[in-house]
């Protein structure tokens, strides 16, 4: 059985997003070989497709079930798809890999390899207490043992009101999903794996970001990313930095808006503007802002300001009024969530 | 609208973004110093190259500074989300800014002009210089404060696990339980069939009822447990010994490994089943 759930664990939390990204991927030119892109890419697809999925059913007081099979379902059939397309990539994919390998400088990558599996040995290890969980973690439990979405109070009291910011980022939802899927409690998933994988997939985007940054030089990008890590381990002068966030709370939906979703925003803009506004890349900067509202409520404001400043920082550069109204349409689903939120609360926004 | 902009500038204005940037940054903000720094560094680095870290730092990073510090932006956002009676969350706000991979490309960048003949040791010891500088300012993550040794993968303290999976296995189909404050965030994390008579720091009433408990009324503490259906207690080893005194209104169940948690069922409630 500990095998079983070892085999679902890696499933879930590496080949699932992969595959998934890959389907993407292979339409960027530049990153068509690149795992790693893939991989992460992979992640904010599936949270976007969770986010829209959940939001539906949560608001027509579905079970838990049909969201878990409605999500795993596309999921999987992502990956079957991916798996099917992309045969003639294979070998390519797997020489540009073994190319970049032997590119990278070897003491320094493994410097940088050692670090992030301290990191996530130690958030697998130890315990951080955080008052947080009495909802987040409760709420994914409710859907977890009672297959209901949000019918009952933090409180254990069955209610009909949905709590207001909480249904519109149903993070919890989804770390009951991934719970269901890999047959472990939400609480040890969210204490004990995902501090375990999740600075893997937080060091992997900003290895991407090192290599836009330093223009595909690896000896650069690991160098950028062995400081980087320094940055993060001292990063702890208040308990609000993101880098605080990264090591002790990264279950929690805020953490990785901060320390992925809010970053990769830099990163697929930047490949938005490169490959000159190709249509993959403007659905991944709108699945950017769908990752933001799933993970949090912050990502209602935080993402669409961070893309305001992202298209006039660009504009500048570029001077393309089309990418603009492109980064408008992306920001529609928030203003939908936001609508949805006050009307929740019983207000207006005129 | 220019009304509101004047308006905006005023000391309570002033005060409260001081108050804000010093919440998030430290008393002595040593690492928004930096990156300042840094993106004065990336406006004068590479200029006759289209640098990327030209646009996708420097350029977005002032616009988000000049949101974040000018008034009347400060304010709108601020109204959104900095005001709150248990506090506010303007200071993730700085989240948006790109402060670590600025600082990091900046050093790196910085090595690169110092050491022209890529001489690996050379670039090494510069990694290690700035590495310096960062531990010495910064603060280290993983204090003891930070992060504890616990014995199972829920990552609960170990006796309040053990004394929540002994209610957790009580066969009773109605399990609402008051707890002392240290344990109340954890019992429906493991298990949703436990209500809570309150789910985090309590006020108003509930405080009222841990204040009976910890004054050894026995009499309000009771009422509040019959007047709320609550039929189970968790209580501290070191609390009221009253749990023991009056055993026809306590049923003692058990206690946790080291005994500093004990659960009581409370007999007078009358919903049991």
């Amino acid at each position: 059985m500990a095998i079983i759930k070892c085999l679902l664990i890696v499933i879930f939390f590496f080949i699932f997003p992969t595959l998934v990204g890959m389907n993407f991927t292979r339409f960027i030119k530049d990153e068509k070989d690149n795992i790693i892109y893939a991989f992460i890419l992979g992640y904010i697809v599936e949270f976007g497709i969770f986010q829209i999925y959940a939001i539906p059913c949560i608001v027509s007081h579905q079970s838990f079930s049909l969201l878990y099979y409605l999500f795993i379902g596309t999921v999987s059939a992502l990956s079957i798809l991916s798996i099917i397309l992309n045969v003639k990539n294979y070998k390519s994919m797997f020489i540009h890999t073994l190319d970049t390998i032997k590119e990278l400088p070897k003491i320094a990558t493994a410097v940088v390899i050692l670090m992030i599996l301290a990191e996530c040995f130690i958030g697998f290890r130890y315990m951080h207490i955080d008052q947080d969980d009495y909802s987040f973690i409760a709420f994914a439990n409710d859907a977890y043992q009672t297959d209901t979405l949000y019918k009952y109070n933090e409180k254990g009291n069955e209610t009909d009101t949905l709590p207001a910011r909480r249904f519109l980022s149903p993070w919890s939802i989804f770390i009951a999903t991934t719970s269901r899927f890999v047959h472990i409690h939400p609480m040890v998933v969210a204490h004990t794996l995902m501090p375990a994988v999740f600075p893997i997939v937080v060091f992997s985007m900003y290895y991407l970001m090192g290599k836009q940054l330093f223009k595909n030089n690896l000896n650069d990008t690991i160098s950028f990313l062995l400081f980087l890590n320094f940055i993060y381990l001292f990063g702890a002068y208040t308990n609000k930095t993101a880098f605080m966030f990264m090591f002790v709370r990264i279950w929690q939906g805020k953490a990785l808006l901060a320390n992925l979703v809010l970053p990769f925003l830099y990163v697929i803009y930047n490949l938005f503007v490169e490959s000159e506004g190709s249509i993959i890349t403007w659905l991944g900067i709108l699945f950017t802002i769908l990752a933001a509202c799933l993970v949090s409520s912050m990502g209602f404001a935080l993402a669409p300001v961070l893309l305001v400043a992202l298209t006039i920082s660009y504009f500048f550069r570029e001077k393309k009024i089309s990418y603009v109204f492109k980064s408008a349409v992306c920001c529609i689903p928030v203003l939908i969530y936001i609508g949805m939120y006050l009307s929740a609360k019983g207000e207006s926004l005129l | 609208m220019i009304e509101f902009i004047k308006s905006s500038f005023t000391k309570e204005t002033f005060d409260l973004m001081k108050y804000e940037f010093f919440n998030y940054n430290g008393n002595i903000p040593t690492y928004f110093v930096l990156f300042v720094i840094s993106l004065i560094f990336i406006l004068f680095y590479n200029r006759k190259e289209k640098e990327p870290a030209r646009f996708q730092i420097l350029l977005t990073s002032i616009i988000l500074l000049i949101i974040v510090f000018f008034p009347p932006s400060f304010n709108i956002i601020y109204k959104f989300i900095g005001e709150k009676k248990d506090g506010g969350d303007f200071w993730r706000v700085y989240w948006m800014l790109p402060i670590g991979p600025s600082l990091s490309y900046m050093v790196i960048s910085f090595i690169k002009i110092l050491n022209k003949e890529k001489n690996k040791l050379i670039n090494i010891a510069f990694i290690g210089i700035f590495s310096c500088i960062i531990i010495i300012t910064g603060q280290l993550v993983y204090t003891k404060n930070n992060f504890q040794k616990v014995y199972n993968y829920s990552k609960c303290p170990d006796e309040i696990l053990d004394i929540i999976q002994l209610l957790s296995l009580q066969e009773s189909n109605y399990k609402k339980v008051m707890t002392t404050i240290d344990v109340s965030p954890w019992p429906r994390q493991l298990d949703s069939n436990i209500i809570l008579y309150y789910s985090h720091e309590p006020s108003g009433s509930f405080d009222e009822s841990i204040r009976s408990y910890d004054n050894g009324n026995i009499n309000l503490l009771i009422e509040k447990l019959v007047k709320n259906k609550c039929n189970y207690f968790i209580t501290h080893d070191f609390g009221a010994p009253f749990f023991e005194i009056y055993p026809e209104l306590f049923d003692y169940i058990g206690k946790s490994t080291n005994g500093n948690y004990k659960l009581f069922k409370v007999i007078e409630t009358k919903e049991d089943t």
